[in-house]
């Protein structure tokens, strides 16, 4: 999942300031209408996936806890580190999801802003194609990484 | 097999490391890379040393549960950067469920 530069600079703030960090984080769901890139930094940046049918809008809570990021790694062979966050899954109820216009093209990790189309978006996954789950389907993220380079 | 937090347990291919207050499962690419690649029937390039460490990643969450601290250790010549492509670092990161489905037996023992 690569970051967002404010993704980035948050990440920085927290560690190096003690900046607070969110509580909790979301991971929402995204139309193809506008494609991420570094600088779409909140969310109305972007096309948020209609709500209802087992979408929130804002998406799924993830907990900034061992839970929601269970796996951490220092790799020395490749110079890398990461972050795994737990799965995130929607399950479609009462209708197709999303339950109308275009289909899930990217997810996105996001902050707690109270008000969801200004929260600030940490880093974006391209889902490859419009996904579209039938009713008592489940649309699963499975071990987003973030990744940094040394 | 080694212990991390006195009552959990972890296989012989991994190590258990304390660095300050960070308890790290220490693996070796030299020695789990081969062994996760020989129950793949495969030979290393990006796509497979991708699935390897992602398959030994999900067995270590599964065997410990959430919050674990991995370390791979430096083994340039299991650098990514020193294989083939194949089919790629990031579709091996994808599709790696399906192939550790196939292993997980083996890996958990």
């Amino acid at each position: 999942m690569p970051w967002t530069n404010r993704g980035a600079y948050l990440m920085l703030g927290t560690y190096f300031r003690g900046a607070a960090a969110p509580a909790t984080f979301y991971m929402a769901l995204h139309t193809s209408a506008i494609a991420p890139d570094q600088d779409r930094n909140i969310m109305s940046d972007m096309t948020e996936i209609a709500a209802g049918n087992g979408y929130t809008a804002g998406g799924n809570a993830v907990a900034r806890s061992a839970v929601g990021f269970d796996v951490y790694t220092e790799d020395d062979t490749n110079n890398r580190a990461f972050v795994q966050c737990a799965d995130v899954v929607w399950t479609a109820s009462g209708g197709s999801l999303p339950a109308s216009g275009g289909g899930a093209r990217y997810a996105s990790l996001t902050d707690d802003n109270a008000t969801v189309a200004n929260r600030q978006i940490i880093g974006t996954l391209d889902l490859v194609s419009d996904r579209v789950v039938s009713v008592g389907q489940t649309l699963a993220l499975q071990d987003c990484e973030f990744r940094i380079n040394t | 097999m080694a212990e991390i937090n006195v009552k959990r347990k972890v296989p012989d291919w991994v190590s258990v490391e304390n660095a300050g207050d960070i308890e790290f499962l220490v693996i070796d690419p030299k020695v789990v890379y081969p062994m996760v690649l020989g129950l793949l029937k495969q030979e290393p390039d990006r796509y497979w040393l991708e699935v390897a460490r992602r398959c030994l990643t999900k067995a270590l969450l599964d065997m410990v549960g959430p919050g674990i601290n991995v370390r791979t250790l430096n083994r340039p010549e299991w650098a990514l950067g020193k294989h083939p492509e194949g089919n790629g670092e990031g579709l091996g990161a994808a599709e790696f469920r399906r192939h550790y489905e196939t292993i997980k037996g083996d890996l958990l023992k």
